[in-house]
């Protein structure tokens, strides 16, 4: 390309550029995808208020206002599964932030920086593995044919073999275990990258004036850590309508006994859909869900917003 | 010197070292048992279950997957590797150019776009509608932008994470110097951002890549072709067919031949091998990214 | 220069997301070329869907050209195979419901009329009465042939919704037991004839072994109660006439008495009741796998070599109890007998079922193909088997056989599904079955005893929670009380006391009142 041709375009250029700068040619990508991706399928919950014809197509059918809500909330399922994921949601920051704390403290605490290393990314580990692939460990832990519990262990004890994936009352700990042995690498790194943050004079000081490491820990890094505590445990409480679909279809195997326990919103929504056939209420939940959560989520962020403002979304 | 050697084997650190010692066996011991449960003898595993230390050891499983049906395997490792690798890269581009973008305090549209990113964090029209805009509108079932584009290419999150890290840590006077030079929007994002830029995006990499190798539900929902199979969705049929005979068998009336749990066992090591390998290396970027701002994976 | 540089370079990048959001769009579904007919105009090109049981099917798309190759000249029609493994079958066709992909040919399942039912009454199947009587002549006279009534099963209330594939209708219950412990013990399992006997010879076994002796074939079989047919557990050489309405979890109850039309509640009957008890016993006695409820998914004969049981019970077709077949299938030498034949009923028509989707715009063309499928040799055995020479090889006295090296698990083409793709009796055996198997199950076809309630189908649209519900129950209990796990003294009544708490007898109010109208209407 010549210096000729390119001053004669120069007249094109500089118009668009006025109202169409180089700046929102970089934006054209994202805004594209998410338009496709998030904005256009949004019209979707309409669904929720229409009834399904499937002869004449998703959309097509008449509309019936809130009937497919009703019917929703008079079927046991809705309280089954909002009380579910709210219940596990709770169990799993109380746990996790507490767990997450004492870990951050101990790996803090070792002084042996070398083994600090080694055990951060080894308990980092299992978050990065497909959800697909921790069903398949867990079911090598609890098959009852050829577990590791039901084969091994339970017979040391000299206990009866049990059948967990027909049992509910073992899975609220199981999955509260395999959620926590996914996550506890990510929680405690993220206390254990505030405690490092932590100024070291302030130790210093108390070392001085005779304070046991315990007393340093209950007077100084508690306090500190309290603001990334609430901070995270108020985001998580944001998103206490959503749940991890994988752990809780993927794990128990999308296994019918264990339903009432296993159930979540996302796993209801997916199943009305995919198994069930049951498009309405389906669409009904997931749009419950989805109004319900910007509430908590915008709740959340302004309660974030008081606290500090550069750790609020917007 | 002294005091801190001693302090080192004290008793208090010792039993420090013994707790996150049991944290590590608890992440290490599952993938243990998945890996030597590849290698256990088929009579064993029905048997006595799997165990870690099997009394014998097999490579048929290995046999089966890589010689006896060795097309499926090598093809969907093949799809996994592709979809990972083009799938990384095409975001690593898409997302950093906006985040750029909404970084500079002189874009006047910054403000409305930020506000266009955010809200898809918020709201979202599910599962079904998606399905029939990818399908009805873009016709993407069974190719390999199926695997790519839907949910994972680029996230409203990493582009504000983006965002963020530029505020932070390019500085306007720099960009302004490029200017006076005569570098355009493009020059300066390309030469002088992204080079600046390299541990964000080795995080931000590294996510994406683990999101696309892990990822199952695109292949769920638009993929019905063999071809297109990746590793995760192989695995993900396989649980679904149990779990359909667990549930409806009694109304099938006949057996249904099922990939042996060693065979199970021997996919799931060959999907999650590569990452505990690889893991070593790039585990630095993944810490710096938590500590970055909360990368979630 | 530069600025102009970067705005090409911006577009080229454009272009390249572009190519990837869109460019999929520019390469739709192939649609196979087919030969000439040019008189007919283009073929008409329909999709149908099924599930599979084999693994991935690499070689589809040649048998679908080597099908097209046929349907064009005989029907002018070209054909698209969509074949998901059965796991996620429903979960695929739910999106293409959804999405409103083009689907012309339907295969209902989870098998048991649950899902034609379902779909019958979602107006998601179209009435194709008429069509069939102006296009599917051929299939008619196939189905009618064997089962004068078979097309009553898919019809409801007056109108017919699907046609069920011809295949062998009679479905027994047998009993195998490894051969070796028997023969130790001088055991012959051909003489037993009723429960005494069978005692008599699982206690012999278990005094002399210690070991389980019983066990269920898996499947969600329990070890004496059969969820289908009831034995007649005094004389296994009569039937129990029993109705389950085509539900293998009895949701709708059950006609349990011989000439009654009194829907009841099988689970609270006197027989259950014994056979749960009788089974308990067993269990604390040891003669039956302690893990026979909870691992259902090991195949028997797995089991036996494993150790863990050495007989069954098992549904299975005629000639199951060829028994070189069976050691030769599953490396088990055994003894096998017949324990309960199955009468006809409207849950048996129901089981899988081809349907037109409502949202088809291929109806017509769509009954051709199907009546093509009831009459082509040709398509059943490419469609099972694949293409001769390459999937299978034919023997001297016509059976199949597979190539050297192949087994079911690795062949690139296998369906094995003879009883899905219209009509068995023309599809091809594979050795070792005898070569007159076909012709032997069709004379035993024709004898089968139509149960009085053929034609009858019960709609649970006002029930359906209800029967969520029950099923839920009854997967909870079922199988844990027929394997003996729990003691029935204490479980029984807890169960039924939760299956009415589920509203179990509404169901069976419902399913009672239709019926009475629907007996009324054929007087």
């Amino acid at each position: 390309m010549g210096t000729a041709p390119a001053t004669r375009t120069m007249p094109l250029a500089k118009r668009m550029r006025r109202w169409f700068s180089p700046l929102d040619l970089m934006c054209i990508p994202a805004v594209v995808y998410l338009l496709f991706n998030n904005y256009i399928p949004m019209y979707g919950l309409v669904i929720a208020f229409k009834k399904i014809d499937f002869s004449k197509g998703l959309y097509g059918g008449p509309w019936v206002g809130l009937k497919n809500f009703v019917y929703l909330f008079k079927t046991p399922d809705a309280w089954l599964m909002t009380r579910n994921t709210i219940l596990y949601n709770l169990a799993f920051i109380l746990i996790m932030n507490f767990l997450g704390v004492a870990v951050g403290i101990i790996l803090s605490e070792i002084l042996a920086k070398r083994a600090t290393k080694v055990y951060q990314t080894t308990i980092l580990l299992p978050q990065l593995i497909s959800i697909i692939i921790v069903a398949n460990l867990v079911y090598g832990f609890l098959s009852l044919s050829s577990g590791v519990v039901n084969k091994t262990i339970l017979p040391m004890l000299g206990l009866e073999a049990i059948d967990f994936y027909s049992s509910p009352v073992y899975w609220p700990f199981i999955l509260t275990g395999v959620n926590i042995w996914g996550g506890i690498g990510y929680a405690s790194l993220l206390y254990y990258a505030s405690i490092i943050g932590i100024d070291r004079e302030l130790y210093d000081a108390a070392y001085v004036d005779g304070a046991s490491k315990f007393r340093q820990i209950r007077y100084i890094t508690m306090p500190m850590l309290k603001p990334t505590v609430v901070m995270l445990v108020i985001m998580a409480v944001g998103r206490i309508f959503s749940s991890n679909f994988g752990l809780f279809y993927q794990v128990p195997m999308n296994s019918g006994p264990l339903i009432k326990v296993t159930q979540t919103i996302d796993t209801y929504v997916f199943r009305g859909l995919m198994q069930n056939n049951n498009i309405p209420m389906s669409s009904a939940a997931g749009a419950y869900q989805s109004v319900v959560g910007l509430v908590t989520v915008l709740l959340a962020n302004y309660f974030v917003r008081l606290i500090d403002r550069d750790s609020a979304l917007m | 010197m002294q005091r801190r050697l001693h302090r080192t084997f004290s008793p208090g650190q010792i039993a420090l070292h013994l707790v996150m010692i049991g944290f590590m066996l608890a992440a290490l011991v599952p993938f243990l048992l998945m890996i030597m449960s590849s290698f256990t003898d088929e009579d064993i595993l029905l048997k006595y279950g799997y165990t870690l230390f099997p009394s014998k050891f097999s490579l048929y499983a290995y046999y089966y997957l890589f010689v006896a049906d060795a097309v499926t395997i090598l093809r969907s490792y093949a799809v996994t590797l592709g979809v990972t690798a083009s799938g990384t890269m095409l975001s690593l581009l898409l997302t950093p150019m906006m985040g750029y973008a909404l970084s500079r305090k002189d874009y006047r549209k910054r403000g409305v776009l930020t506000f266009y990113i955010f809200f898809t964090m918020l709201f979202n029209g599910g599962l079904v509608p998606q399905y029939l805009m990818y399908t009805q509108i873009l016709h993407i079932k069974n190719t390999f932008a199926a695997l790519i584009v839907p949910n994972l290419l680029i996230s409203a999150f990493s582009i504000l994470l983006m965002k963020s890290y530029f505020v932070l840590n390019i500085h306007p006077a720099l960009i302004e110097a490029a200017k006076m030079d005569g570098g355009g929007e493009f020059y300066i994002f390309f030469r002088i951002v992204m080079p600046l830029s390299t541990p964000i995006l080795a995080t931000m990499g590294l996510m994406t890549g683990i999101g696309y190798w892990n990822d199952w539900m695109n292949g769920l929902y638009y993929i019905s072709n063999a071809k297109f199979f990746s590793l995760q969705v192989l695995l993900n049929r396989i649980l679904a067919n149990l779990s359909f005979l667990r549930q409806y068998g009694n109304e099938l009336g006949f057996n249904i031949p099922l990939p042996s749990t060693a065979i199970r066992m021997a996919m799931a090591t060959i999907g999650s091998v590569p990452i505990l390998v690889l893991y070593p290396f790039f585990q630095k970027y993944f810490v710096k990214g938590i500590s970055l701002g909360g990368v979630k994976g | 220069m530069r600025r102009t540089a970067t705005l090409v370079l911006a577009f080229a990048l454009l272009l390249a997301f572009g190519l990837v959001g869109c460019a999929p769009a520019a390469t739709p579904t192939a649609t196979p070329t087919t030969g000439p007919t040019a008189t007919l105009g283009p073929p008409t090109e329909i999709v149908m869907m099924y599930p599979t049981f084999a693994g991935p099917q690499p070689d589809i798309l040649l048998v679908q050209d080597a099908v097209n190759k046929l349907s064009v000249p005989a029907k002018n029609i070209t054909v698209k195979f969509l074949a998901y493994s059965m796991g996620d079958y429903m979960q695929q066709a739910s999106l293409l419901f959804a999405g409103g992909d083009q689907l012309d040919l339907f295969l209902t399942l989870p098998f048991g009329s649950v899902q034609f039912q379902g779909m019958v009454s979602n107006n998601q199947c179209a009435d194709i009465t008429d069509l069939v009587a102006q296009y599917g002549a051929n299939m008619t006279k196939a189905i009618k042939d064997v089962y004068p009534n078979g097309m009553a099963g898919t019809t409801v209330n007056g109108k017919l919704y699907g046609m069920s594939p011809l295949n062998d209708v009679n479905s027994f219950l047998w009993l195998y037991m490894a051969k070796a412990p028997l023969e130790k013990y001088g055991l012959d399992l051909h003489n037993v004839k009723n429960l005494a006997d069978l005692e008599a010879v699982v206690k012999t076994i278990y005094d002399g072994e210690k070991k389980a002796v019983l066990g269920s074939n898996g499947l969600g079989s329990g070890v004496l109660v059969s969820n289908g047919t009831w034995i007649n557990f005094d004389d296994f050489s009569t039937n129990l006439t029993t109705e389950f309405f085509g539900s293998a979890s009895w949701t709708y109850g059950g006609i349990i008495k011989a000439d009654s039309t009194t829907v009841e509640n099988p689970y609270a009957s006197d027989y259950f009741k014994k056979y749960v008890e009788i089974t308990r016993q067993w269990y604390l006695n040891g003669w039956i796998d302690k893990e026979a409820a909870a691992d259902q998914t090991t195949t028997g004969s797995d089991k036996i070599k494993a150790g863990k049981m050495m007989g069954a019970m098992s549904y299975g077709e005629y000639g199951f109890d060829n028994e070189a077949n069976a050691e030769a299938r599953s490396g088990v030498a055994q003894q096998i007998i017949k324990i309960a034949d199955t009468a006809v009923s409207t849950g048996r028509f129901q089981k899988f079922v081809w349907v037109v989707p409502a949202v088809s715009q291929h109806q017509d063309v769509a009954i051709q193909f199907l009546d093509w499928m009831f009459t082509s040799k040709e398509w059943n055995d490419l469609i099972n088997y694949g293409i001769k020479d390459k999937h299978y090889l034919v023997n001297a006295d016509g059976t199949f056989k597979l190539p050297d090296g192949i087994d079911f698990t690795n062949n690139p083409y296998s369906n094995a599904a003879t009883f899905f793709f219209g009509n068995q009796f023309l599809s091809g055996v594979m050795a070792p079955e005898a070569p007159d198997l076909r012709d032997k199950v069709l004379e035993l076809d024709k004898k089968a005893v139509a149960s009085q309630f053929l034609g009858y189908t019960f709609d649970g649209t006002s029930v359906m929670n209800e029967i969520a519900a029950v099923n839920n129950k009854v997967t909870e209990y079922y199988l844990s009380l027929t394997c003996g796990n729990v003691d029935p003294a204490t479980a029984l009544p807890k169960f039924l006391q939760e299956l009415d708490d589920s509203g179990y007898a509404t169901i069976i109010a419902e399913n009672q009142k239709q019926l009475d109208a629907w007996l009324a209407s054929k007087k």
